[in-house]
């Protein structure tokens, strides 16, 4: 009897570790797969290396990128952003990376902001950090159907001195 | 012996069921070439031209055009990646690449799992496909992962067409 407990445990243990890893309600989204804002193309104000997406050298304008979510998932309750950030400060001003969860009303156009996570949640000392937040706030009913969701990314810096690199996000 | 052992099973699958319930994997990503993004070098310059789901040089335009195809949700440990192109060069100066690569959600850091290439197959001008078995664990919880797509001719006279990537 020991022995067949034994069976299917571990057998059950592997299914869930399977199950975790391969089957994970996630839309992730690496920087360089996010579509970039008109403005910013034709400026030339960004620089895609490595599959993280930065400022060109001198370049301080916005840099706003868009990461539709094009599978269908359940309601998220996470979100996270992959970024660095070499300025360690308060106010939130002089250079950060920040993802917002929003949707386009498919019927009216509105636009809803309903969550963020950004480097001034983490540590700004220039290293990458993965930032995992919970996200409040979402409507009862997670809709897909109604409404186009996204990431929406942005990209800060006042200073040539100072760097603000996005690489990644998602939710779950 | 033989009861406990089909009693197990019956246990095992009965509970895979509850666990996999809602659980849908994708078996493979798939890409059409227009959907991917293009890097910077290729926006700014203006190299590339997309057709009929397609990318390709501009007729006046020689140089590296880099793609970026996310892959956004989980999928069945891959095995296998697959490229769809036309290549009319037998030599290694046109060509079109492409690179199954991981970042690490905490460090940032890219390793490259797999590449496949147009110079690696049939180089005809027709429409082919190329393919490149790869093994590496896959963990979406500590990954985000993507295809990187670069493709280039050293001649206007030379053609290549990026038409889609696949990953399975």
């Amino acid at each position: 009897m020991s022995r067949l407990f034994f069976l299917v445990l571990t057998s059950v243990m592997y299914l869930a570790a399977f199950d975790n890893k391969v089957y994970a309600n996630e839309f992730a989204a690496v920087a360089a797969g996010c579509v970039p804002d008109s403005a910013n193309i034709q400026g030339n104000d960004y620089l895609v290396t490595a599959g993280s997406v930065k400022h060109q050298t001198g370049n301080l304008r916005d840099i706003h990128l868009s990461c539709p979510i094009s599978i269908v998932i359940t309601k998220p309750t996470r979100i996270y952003l992959v970024a660095s950030d070499n300025v360690g400060e308060v106010q939130h001003e002089k250079s950060f990376v920040d993802a917002t969860l929003s949707n386009r009303d498919n019927s009216d156009d509105g636009l809803g902001n309903f969550c963020s996570a950004n480097t001034g949640q983490a540590s700004q000392d220039g290293t990458v950090h993965l930032i995992d937040v919970a996200c409040p706030g979402l409507p009862a009913t997670w809709d897909q159907t109604s409404a186009a969701w996204f990431l929406n990314i942005t990209i800060h810096r006042s200073s040539g001195e100072f760097s603000a690199v996005f690489y990644g996000a998602g939710v779950y | 012996m033989g009861k406990s052992i089909r009693l197990a099973v019956a246990l095992v699958i009965l509970l895979a069921g509850f666990a996999g319930g809602d659980a849908r994997a994708n078996d493979q990503f798939n890409s059409v070439a227009a959907g991917c993004v293009p890097g910077d070098p290729a926006m700014h310059f203006n190299r590339y031209f997309i057709t009929a789901g397609t990318v390709k040089h501009r007729s006046d335009k020689v140089g590296l055009i880099t793609l970026y195809c996310n892959i956004p949700m989980a999928i069945t440990p891959p095995k296998t990646l697959e490229l769809v192109y036309s290549d009319d060069d037998p030599g290694a100066e046109t060509f079109v690449n492409a690179s199954y690569i991981k970042m690490h959600k905490s460090s940032g850091w890219i390793t490259t799992i797999a590449t496949t290439s147009s110079n690696n197959g049939i180089q005809d001008g027709a429409v082919h496909s190329v393919a490149t078995p790869f093994s590496d664990t896959y963990d979406l919880t500590q990954y985000l992962y993507y295809v990187r797509v670069d493709m280039d001719r050293s001649r206007f006279s030379n053609i290549a067409v990026f038409y889609g990537v696949t990953v399975h």
